[in-house]
């Protein structure tokens, strides 16, 4: 038997070019003995106690591989690929489409690339719909914009976060999910609670990281095409190219229409708006010898979408004879970073934790964000610039502790104008000119702490400082637990705060689209949460593959301040004027409790179950201080999703059912009785899939039974009266959409 | 109402109706193989995926990526290991037969 074992580990092996990984990590599974490569790759690492051995290979950055190791092998040869940066999560085999993973800190539901397929996944809107934790609603019945909600709360509360850097946020936000398009991603990971600090305060309820398509990936070229029964049509396209063994490249390509207006629920408004897209996107990475990581990239997308009664003229704007509405979206964005390791990983007895090299990270980001718009009499341009520079160290001492530390800067500039105006009863017009101009400045300091204890337990605390030119100082603690009691139970708990600015027109985008007035408090202040939760997760050795797994989790949001937008307020303060938002902070208290459980397995070979349910309970003080249930958040969804496939994958067979709870209905009409709830309404979905050498094709059906909201826009007829809104959303506003599409890879 | 919990029901049917099937067996003209392939990554793995099954007599392959291994059930009238074998090749791999021991 070998006394030593030698061998070299490499970096993102293409066909010709292989970079060896300088300090990478080399140990034994199950035992203590760990070693750290030279800055040329090599190693020597002692046998193992017997054959055959499991080696694990690992490197920041870069996918973690085993090596089964028998006694004839004496030298190796381990070749590590670029891959997931935020949590090492290795699925291999038939991948699950969505799971609970594993290894994160933070209750992490991820969403994989088998996951991404399973439906058509256009955008990253509709990449949800297998997730009992978020939902996707519509935020008005005229811009199409799409809002998620995580823990009962709006997606303004979650940071959206593009490979770790935050993404989406000010004004992107209510069309941001139509921004993603679902074939760029790897995958994508849902973090439930309070997450890291280094991303920054925004965080309340959860973070939802993407991973888009690799550079470094041996795939030259991908090709989606996409089209469906209301002619939405699609094409995405995507390159990774290997331009030498340390420069590589990834071009994404996103153009879509929905040419046609369709108005099937016959209330003479479009059903959706009509609208255009381009986006483009190019990434570059650099891995130099020594370790040193450099990628950058930049994105732009110009989005134009028109709506309203469909006898509406684009080319005669506040036309009232006949509503409508024009958005027209710009963005902007480029980012660099930058990772230099200072220093050699230290042997670790504490396998797949966190990265035991001392390095260092850069990171700079501009986006650039204009919408221009006007929804029948109102008109509405925002225009933001954010530049952010952050810099992190990284390092570990002792077996157990490692730590990140560092600086973060950011400059909000936003100029924003609503020129708001209304009909009153008498059908007279009235104007208000609100300017929303400010500009924000934050400089932050931060630090977080892990303490990883072999495999089973991981504690992260981390706390940042950021001064706020408007709001002062904010401190900002969060902590996260993860206690593995037996490989089959896994506890986790956070707790943490956060805080937000309110862009009181993009967060609400719908107010816009109704015959009101627009009120706005002028002393508005920073939103400001806690949240708590845990969760327990079981792996069960149930089904084929003896891997199910039973998880419930419970979240409580609890504001200290939220900038609430209410148009009930005529309700309970009977002089106040009834066709008005109110937009203040609140005054009392306001929470939100979700309860969810999901369960998954594999009851026979390539059959998937997984089923999900949730409950929320989210209430608010309003102006007059009584808790009421906040309005057009579902109480509970349940859903279950079953796929089946034929051996290799050949034919895949998916169908999916949700039923969505009821939601308190506003009372926004004064001939209508209050408290009044939606249905509680079932959904179904169903898709196929074909592989072919190189082609996947694919046809599907969404919202099979063709249910649609009745009459979802309240005095549809006269739309430039008071009462006229289109904000009471609960229900599908297009009825069934048959689909079909194809997928090209073409690999290396 | 009714009609919801009648398509819920049959989807827990269909569910379960897929539990606790047995392995199959070999039939007439199948044989099975087990290649060690020199494959270290997950977008092997796709390739692979993405190519084998659509080699002439293939019925079944299972890729576990731990152990760098590729097992493949084939119609003996439409191909051989020899056949496989060079499928790898043309795929860039190498791929060895392990012979496992019954």
């Amino acid at each position: 038997m070998a006394q030593n074992i030698k061998g070299i580990v490499s970096g993102h092996s293409s066909s010709g070019g292989k970079t060896p990984l300088a300090y990478a990590s080399i140990s034994w599974h199950h035992t203590t003995i760990a070693v750290t490569a030279d800055e040329n790759g090599h190693f020597t690492i002692t046998a193992p106690p017997a054959f055959p051995a499991h080696l694990i290979a690992s490197f920041v950055g870069y996918e973690s591989d085993t090596l089964t190791v028998t006694a004839a092998m004496d030298s190796l040869d381990i070749t590590l690929h670029e891959g997931a940066a935020l949590d090492e999560i290795v699925v291999t085999g038939r991948q699950a489409g969505n799971y609970i993973s594993r290894l994160a800190t933070i209750k992490t539901e991820v969403i994989s690339a088998a996951g991404l397929t399973k439906m058509a996944c256009c955008n990253l809107a509709e990449s949800f719909e297998n997730s009992a934790g978020i939902t996707v609603g519509y935020s008005d019945a005229v811009s199409g914009a799409r809002q998620i909600r995580l823990l009962g709360l709006s997606g303004n509360y979650v940071q959206m976060l593009d490979e770790s850097r935050p993404d989406m946020r000010g004004l992107a936000q209510p069309f941001g999910l139509s921004y993603t398009p679902g074939q760029w991603l790897e995958s994508i990971q849902i973090a439930k609670g309070a997450g890291s600090i280094l991303q920054g305060y925004e965080n309340i309820t959860g973070q939802i990281n993407l991973e888009y398509r690799k550079p470094a990936t041996p795939q030259p070229l991908f090709l989606n095409l996409y089209l469906d029964r209301f002619l939405r049509t699609e094409a995405n396209a995507a390159s990774s190219l290997q331009l030498s063994d340390k420069w590589s490249t990834v071009l994404l390509a996103h153009a879509s229409t929905d040419p046609k207006k369709y108005d099937d629920n016959h209330d003479g408004f479009m059903d959706e708006p009509v609208k255009r897209q381009i986006n483009l996107a190019n990434r570059w990475t650099y891995l130099a010898d020594n370790g040193t990581q450099l990628r950058f990239g930049v994105k732009g997308l110009c989005e134009k979408r028109e709506s309203g009664q469909m006898d509406f003229d684009g080319s005669r704007p506040h036309d009232t004879t006949a509503y409508g509405s024009q958005i027209e979206n710009k963005h902007f964005n480029a980012y660099v970073k930058v990772g230099i390791p200072l220093s050699a990983a230290q042997p670790r007895e504490d396998l797949g934790a966190v990265p035991t090299t001392s390095n260092i990270a850069f990171i700079g980001d501009y986006t650039f964000h204009e919408l221009s718009s006007f929804f029948g009499l109102k008109n509405y341009y925002g225009r933001e610039n954010t530049a952010t520079f952050n810099t992190l160290f990284q390092s570990g001492f002792g077996q157990y502790h490692s730590y990140t530390a560092g600086l973060s800067f950011r400059w909000d500039d936003y100029g924003e104008q609503l020129e708001d105006a209304w009909l009153d009863e008498n059908r007279q017009q009235y104007d208000n000119t609100i300017h929303l101009s400010r500009r924000e400045i934050t400089g932050g300091l931060f630090g977080e702490y892990t303490f990883s204890y072999k495999e089973k337990l991981t504690l992260v605390a981390g706390l940042r400082a950021d001064y706020h030119s408007l709001y002062r100082w904010l401190f900002t603690p969060r902590v996260t637990l993860k206690y593995d009691f037996s490989g089959r139970l896994v506890f986790r708990a956070s707790a943490g705060r956060g805080f937000r600015t309110a862009n009181v027109i993009t967060d609400n985008i719908g107010i816009l689209a109704t015959g009101r007035k627009i009120q706005i408090a002028d002393d508005l202040q920073l939103e400001e949460a806690w949240t708590f939760g845990g969760s327990l997760s079981w792996y069960l050795p149930w089904g084929y593959d003896d891997n199910a797994s039973i998880s419930v989790d419970y979240f409580h949001t609890g504001f200290t301040n939220q900038v609430l937008v209410d148009a009930e307020r005529y309700l309970y303060e009977p002089p106040q004027d009834y066709s008005t938002y109110w937009i203040y902070n609140l005054q009392g208290k306001s929470y939100s409790n979700t309860f969810q459980a999901d369960f998954s397995m594999q009851p026979a070979e390539r059959f998937t179950l997984l089923a999900a349910f949730r409950y929320t309970d989210a209430k608010t003080a309003y102006a007059d201080g009584n808790l009421r249930e906040r309005p057009l958040n579902n109480r509970f969804k349940a859903l279950l999703n079953l796929q089946y496939a034929t051996r290799m994958n050949i034919w895949t067979f998916d169908v999916t059912a949700q039923l969505n709870g009821a939601t308190r209905l506003p009372d926004l009409d004064r001939n209508r009785r209050s408290n009044r709830y939606s249905p509680v309404y079932p959904l179904f979905f169903a898709q196929v899939t074909r592989k072919f050498k190189g082609i996947d094709v694919y046809i599907g059906c969404e919202n099979i039974l063709n249910y649609m909201q009745e009459s979802p826009i309240l005095h549809a007829g006269d739309p430039y009266s008071p009462l006229f809104d289109s904000t009471v959303i609960w229900g599908p506003l297009m009825g069934r959409r048959i689909y079909a599409g194809l997928r090209y890879t073409l690999f290396k | 109402m009714k009609t919801i919990t009648v398509i819920f029901c049959s989807l827990f049917l269909f569910a379960a109706a897929g539990y606790g099937q047995a392995p199959e067996k070999l039939k007439k003209n199948e044989a099975e193989v087990t290649f060690s392939v020199n494959m270290s990554c997950h977008n092997c793995q796709k390739k692979i995926e993405n190519a084998i099954p659509h080699e002439k007599g293939v019925l079944d392959m299972k890729v576990t990526i731990e152990t760098k291994e590729v097992w493949i059930k084939y119609n003996t009238t439409k191909t051989d290991k020899e056949k496989l074998v060079q499928a790898f090749e043309k795929l860039g791999y190498k791929a060895t037969e392990l012979k496992v021991e019954k």
